[in-house]
């Protein structure tokens, strides 16, 4: 038996065309000048004492042992979890139905779908700044008017207030992951749901056992997305409440901003945005590691 | 004992301004293998989806058992149904695919395994019942399209085009399995197919339809040889019917442009008594009755037509001829040891007393 | 591959262009010498323009370029960052001011002409939260606070003199309670505002060196602060129903409108509320904080002071501008525009709405507000707003001032770190 040397066969003349370079490296270097390095300052800051201008010295890991004693950043942290939590589970459950709602053969289908999609383009900013001065004037007044003692008063004024901040991340929320699920539903072939209707299904069979499970990738998008986007809210927080009453509506993100900047704990809140990070990359690789197992199981 | 009976169904659908089936009827009888057969958009499939439930039906009465059945939901029509692409559920397996429609009445799971194991073993799955349909060939899928079906028990199969994405050979192996089927479930099926090869193979009955209305009901043998128009002439059959318009004169039909024929006796009579004498009127004549040997010129001499072969395909046991005389062109079905090379000139008899007559106008047959 | 490094040329050079063309932009000016002029508030841009105007006019090679953004203290810390402090600065007497200063960048001004026309209490308030004891900003608007009250109301009322004692400002309080309408208007959504009542109480009634002691862990607040809590919630007892839903700008509405009678906060509340409805009639007096009249003062700040950077390179020109500003003519336009007063010695303000404040700010009897001296990030208005929201839950006084105290004094141990 002959042996031949395998060669690696030489690819005449196929490089990568120097246009795709073109549309990449500058692209690449901005966005290592603009985030990456930044991000590594912020990292090496996190172990120094920097107020931001001034003498500084390295710390080493002080910064992050005192984060574990503060209470203000503990809560934060506790406070943004269960916001997550639920902002996350309240979100996709009425996106879906109403994803649900909009596959069907309504009337208006198209208006409807606009209609939904609106507040996606809306910035969050200008949206907590809108239900700010709704929970404030136009709902204690229909509330006084009406004699609803509980509608009577600030929502963002009580213990409450997270649930006002709530309330509107999920009416800006639910416009994006209704989308992706309504993306989902529609590639769903509709000749299964006509052999399931002679199987005999009932609707909410039809849900669990057929459609749940074939838009399970995109159930995966909107979950990872759902729960880093609102790890990090901050947004609506600065608009409504500004992290109050008291700290009761400080997110991480909002307590890095006030401390960090306003308060000069520019290092220890470099820390915290260290923490951040890796709390929210953990979260998403596990998500992520969990959900496409499912997927796979479920074909 | 099911007798399923469909009384002046139609079918609109919105925004349409006509009917896509209209005065459907049909009588099935016990055990029947019937067959909708038809071109594209002529309504075979929306009528077997009334029979199933998936559409509604516009006007008139779906009786099954004596009991009208318009307004009942398709789980419970008692009937099971093969779509043309499976729709089988992409996420469970085939074992579960099968057993689906029975866990949903909640029967008891080795009541469930029975029936699947059962299906599986004469579909020949028993080996796949663990994979997903993305892990199965396009047969296989098909099967188990077929095995859902068949493990529901039910008193009517319906099968939509269920061969149509499958390669040529396959479709006449699964063909053969469905006629197989048939005789051993001896439940009613109607099938719904584009294919006339199928139709005439498979069918105890075949509904030809056009357009939405049913053109004829009858056995494979009364469609062919007693077409009762036009089109369901041209329809049956491959390659189709040749036709001709002519003109009945003296005894005999010709177009003017090369074809003049003699007429037999007894079709004469016939014809001269409806008054198409002197009168235009389509000749329909199969391929297979135009002939080349001897023995058929010297048969038919006054049929008989000169004609140059223009092009020749060989199928084995025949011969295609397609052929012109004068500005008439045609196809003639031959023997293949009757070879004729392009460009011949030779000599065809028609048999004539195996010829159709249609009226020009409502393309009815004469008779 | 060649069609790759014609492309590449081209956006190169085309960089390199804009670049050069920038360059060239900003050495255009070079006879003309221009002055960045930053303040920390942005209600006064519309003097400050007017002023620079009519500087420009008197010199016109100078030019004076104002920039006033939201977040100043934030911009600040970073042109600090950056090493590029602006060439005049107006700050307030407090952190900002505190934190250029430390960094050794400004021209110390205690021996220009201008600064021995200013009050030495107001001076003082500088030098005591400089480094090393040095006036390196010259104090040039003060700002009041007190009670800003609404004329009409308190004769609807039948309230005819003002409160001086504390008693007696529950006791009007009742009054107008009884009459329906709201006593004071506490917009505590903004969570700042609490501070506008926080820190008069806290002035009266805690001496001005407790701070020093506290910084140095010599005392608490749960040990110093009762009286001032129990004083804090009694107010809140006779404020609108929805105090802490309320924004600032819907309660000086509130107050413009007369459905309120009170604000406890500065005079700028007055500019403020004139917008809502520009003919109310509005008068301030004195926060009557304690029973004995005498021991109450007006809590009164620096609002502005000017400052030049040491490292600017008009020097001359910055000093010209902040002794422009500094005239009798434009401290008395200040004053007008802005409803202000003036640290200047001898500049009134004779604004109807400020009648009732105007003689003691004159007579130089005020005292500045606590949270000057306050740890950068120390945020007393967290624990206030955490009280407001216990109050409305219902819980107890006692319990209330416990936990607010015990919550102070944490946050501050934390903040008072170095």
């Amino acid at each position: 038996m002959q042996e031949t040397i395998k060669r690696k066969p030489k690819r005449k003349g196929k490089k990568i065309p120097f246009a795709y370079y073109m549309m990449v490296v500058p692209i690449g270097i901005l966005f290592f000048i603009f985030h990456t390095i930044p991000f590594l300052r912020g990292v090496f800051y996190s172990f120094t004492d920097w107020s931001g201008y001034g003498t500084w010295k390295f710390v080493g890991l002080k910064n992050y042992l005192y984060m574990f004693g503060n209470s203000n950043i503990t809560h934060a942290y506790w406070f943004t979890f269960k916001f997550a939590l639920f902002a996350t589970i309240l979100v996709n459950a009425i996106a879906l139905a109403i994803a649900v709602g909009l596959n069907g053969k309504i009337k208006y289908q198209n208006f409807l779908k606009a209609i939904y999609f609106l507040p996606y383009m809306l910035g969050s900013l200008i949206v907590g700044f809108v239900f700010k001065f709704i929970f404030g004037n136009m709902l204690p007044s229909l509330g006084r008017a009406l004699h609803w003692g509980f509608m009577s008063s600030n929502i963002l004024g009580t213990t409450h207030a997270w649930v006002g901040i709530l309330i509107m991340t999920i009416w800006q929320g639910l416009a994006f992951n209704t989308l992706i699920y309504l993306a989902g539903l529609q590639s769903v072939d509709p000749e299964i749901y006509e052999a399931a209707a002679l199987d005999g299904v009932n609707p909410w069979q039809k849900f669990m056992r057929l459609t749940f499970p074939l838009i399970a990738p995109f159930f995966t998008i909107n979950l990872v997305l759902s729960v880093k986007g609102y790890l990090m809210v901050f947004d609506q927080i600065m608009a409504m409440t500004n992290g109050g009453p008291g700290n009761s509506t400080t997110s991480i993100s909002v307590e890095i901003y006030t401390q960090g900047f306003q308060g000069s704990q520019f290092a220890v809140q470099s820390a915290n945005a260290v923490v951040l990070f890796i709390v929210v990359l953990t979260i998403s690789l596990i998500q992520l590691r969990v959900l496409n197992k499912r997927e796979e199981r479920l074909g | 004992m099911v007798e399923i009976n469909l009384k002046h169904i139609y079918k609109e659908y919105d925004g349409n301004d006509s009917y896509s089936v209209s005065d459907f009827n049909l009588d099935i009888k016990d055990k029947e293998f019937i067959v909708f057969v038809g071109p594209s958009g002529c309504g075979k499939s929306t009528t077997l989806r009334m029979i199933a439930g998936l559409e509604d039906i516009s006007k008139g009465d779906l009786v099954m058992d004596g009991k009208v059945i318009n307004d009942l939901a398709p789980k419970d029509r008692d009937i099971a149904m093969v779509f043309q692409n499976y729709a089988l559920y992409p996420n469970m397996t085939v074992f579960d695919n099968m057993g689906f429609g029975l866990s949903i009445k909640k029967m008891p799971k080795d009541e469930i395994k029975k029936r699947v194991d059962n299906a599986a073993e004469i579909l020949g799955l028993t080996d796949f019942l663990q994979r997903k349909p993305a892990a199965l060939s396009g047969g296989q899928r098909q099967r188990v399209a077929l095995g859902r079906a068949i493990v529901r028990d039910a008193k009517l199969f319906l099968l939509d085009e269920p061969l149509s994405n499958l390669d040529a050979k396959l479709r006449v192996d699964m063909r053969t399995q469905i006629a197989q089927l048939h005789q051993r479930l001896q439940t009613n099926m109607i099938y719904v197919t584009h294919d006339q090869v199928e139709a005439m193979t498979m069918a105890d009955r075949i509904v030809i339809m056009n357009d939405g209305k049913i053109q004829q009901v009858g056995t494979p043998d009364e469609l062919y040889n007693k077409p009762t128009n036009k089109f369901v002439a041209g329809f049956m059959g491959s390659p189709s019917m040749n036709f001709f318009d002519a003109e009945l004169k003296n005894g005999r039909v010709s177009n003017g442009r090369g074809l003049d024929v003699a007429v037999p006796e007894g079709r004469l009579k016939v014809l001269r008594e409806k008054g198409y004498d002197g009168k235009k009127l389509t000749v329909g004549i199969r391929p297979e009755d135009i002939h080349t040997e001897q023995v058929a010129l010297e048969a038919m001499p006054d049929a008989v037509v000169s004609a140059k072969v223009e092009v020749s395909e060989f199928l084995g046991t025949d011969s295609m001829l397609y052929s012109r005389t004068g500005e008439t062109e045609f196809v003639a079905q031959v023997n293949a040891r009757d070879y004729h090379k392009p460009g011949e000139e030779v000599e065809m008899a028609f048999e004539m007393s195996k010829a159709h007559f249609f009226d020009d106008e409502t393309e009815l047959t004469i008779e | 591959m060649k069609k790759g490094t014609k492309l590449l040329a081209v956006s190169a050079s085309l960089i390199a262009l804009s670049l050069v063309t920038t360059a060239c932009g900003n050495s255009s000016s070079s006879k003309k010498t221009t002055l960045q002029f930053f303040s920390t508030k942005t209600e006064n841009a519309p003097t400050y323009k007017k002023m620079i105007a009519s500087f420009e006019k008197k010199n016109p090679d100078i030019k004076v370029q104002l920039s006033s953004p939201s977040n100043a203290g934030t911009v600040l810390k970073s042109d600090l960052a950056k090493n590029s402090i602006p060439d005049v600065m107006a700050v307030g007497g407090d952190v900002n001011y505190q934190q250029i200063q430390k960094a050794g960048v400004l021209v110390d001004m205690s021996k220009e002409s201008f600064t021995k026309n200013t009050m030495p209490q107001y001076q003082k308030m500088i030098t005591s939260i400089s480094k090393g004891g040095k006036l390196d900003a010259v104090p040039y608007a003060t700002n009041a606070s007190g009670i800003v009250y609404n004329k009409a109301l308190f004769k609807k009322a039948g309230i005819t003199k003002t409160p001086t004692t504390w008693d007696e400002l529950i006791a009007d309080a009742k009054t107008l309670k009884a009459k329906g309408i709201t006593p004071f208007e506490l917009p505590f959504q903004d969570s700042w505002t609490t501070m506008g009542v926080f820190n008069q109480l806290s002035s009266n009634m805690v001496g001005s060196s407790w701070i020093k002691e506290r910084k140095n862990n010599k005392t608490t607040f749960a040990s110093t602060y009762k009286p001032v809590m129990t004083k804090y919630l009694e107010i809140s007892k006779y404020a609108q129903k929805d105090y802490m839903g309320t924004t600032y700008n819907d309660g000086t509405k509130a107050l413009a409108e007369g459905k309120a009678a009170m604000m406890i906060n500065g005079n700028f509340v007055i500019p403020q509320a004139k917008t809502s409805k520009k003919d109310v009639d509005l008068d301030m007096f004195k926060l009557p904080v304690n029973n004995d009249a005498s021991k109450n003062k007006v809590t009164s700040g620096i609002d502005v002071a000017l400052a030049v950077s040491k490292n600017s390179k008009n020097k001359a020109a910055a000093m010209k501008f902040v002794k422009f500003m500094m005239t009798d003519k434009n401290a008395k336009l200040y004053n007008k525009e802005q409803f202000s007063f003036s640290a200047i010695k001898g500049i009134d303000q004779n604004a109807a709405s400020l009648k009732g404040i105007s003689a003691d700010l004159a007579k130089g009897d005020v005292v500045n507000y606590p949270d000057h001296y306050y740890p950068d990030g120390f945020d007393m208005t967290q624990v206030l707003t955490q009280t407001g929201v216990n109050q409305t839950k219902g819980m107890s006084d006692a319990t209330n001032i416990t936990k607010s105290l015990k919550k102070a004094d944490s946050a501050f141990k934390s903040a008072n770190v170095k």
